[in-house]
């Protein structure tokens, strides 16, 4: 489950600065009963990205988003990974080729 | 014992409403005339379980040290357990002036370091392999 949410203003310099969290969490919860026994076991976790801060003042509302850049980057680096050998593989092709 | 398994399902069932948003955002720091605040991304998790049990004169037999509390009566055994983990990493800091604001995103320079280093020795690997099909195969 994730949804995006609005966490309490920071008030700085006369601005009001409204954080907004993507929240994603996944719980699981199993109790048993038996004529043995009886017990329950369960795991949960939570996870907040954020996402963007509104900045509300009297000029008017603004949304910067926060990026993740560390994600960005790591993905460029994979493309380059899938894409360097297709290249070397068509630079083989042409050199049977000729 | 009942009352233990509701408490636990109860805090699991719990835990999304419990988790503080503003836990991303640290406290502002303003030092002449600007105001920064720091930006993390949190996670945490964890896992439990809790029973309580009988053995059974069967299952006695096999144990030679409850053999005999077994042949008195039912013996009861109780156990639980559990851990968790908290994990907050740096994204980025909100930087409040007179002028305006910015956010600047903040990259993890060892996960990209290492990436780079994955990426040059998979470049390598493939360059060294086509060159041996390249040349290998005019020789």
């Amino acid at each position: 489950m994730s949804e995006i949410v609005e966490g309490e203003p920071i008030h700085v310099g006369g601005r009001e600065l409204v954080p907004l969290v993507r929240v994603t969490s996944r719980v699981r919860r199993q109790a048993f009963v038996g004529s043995d026994g009886v017990g329950a076991q369960g795991w949960g976790f939570v996870r907040l990205q954020p996402v963007a801060i509104v900045e509300r003042s009297e000029a008017g509302e603004c949304r910067f988003p926060i990026q993740d850049r560390t994600a960005q980057t790591l993905g460029g680096l994979l493309l380059a990974a899938l894409v360097i050998p297709l290249l070397l593989a068509l630079a083989v092709r042409l050199a049977r080729k000729a | 014992m009942e009352a233990e398994v509701q408490t636990l399902l109860d805090a699991l069932a719990d835990l999304r409403e419990k988790a503080n948003v503003n836990t991303c955002f640290g406290e502002p720091v303003t030092i002449e005339g600007r105001t920064v605040i720091p930006v993390a991304r949190v996670a945490y998790g964890f896992g439990l379980g809790v029973g309580r049990g009988t053995m059974t004169e069967e299952g006695a037999e096999q144990k030679e040290e409850a053999a005999e509390e077994a042949a008195e009566g039912a013996v009861e055994g109780t156990g639980g357990g559990g851990g968790g983990g908290v994990a907050a990493h740096p994204f980025a800091v909100v930087e409040v002036t007179p002028e305006g604001t910015q956010v600047k995103p903040i990259i993890d320079e060892q996960k990209v370091a290492l990436a780079g280093v994955l990426l040059i020795g998979w470049t390598v690997f493939c360059l060294a392999r086509t060159l041996v099909k390249i040349f290998g195969r005019q020789e």
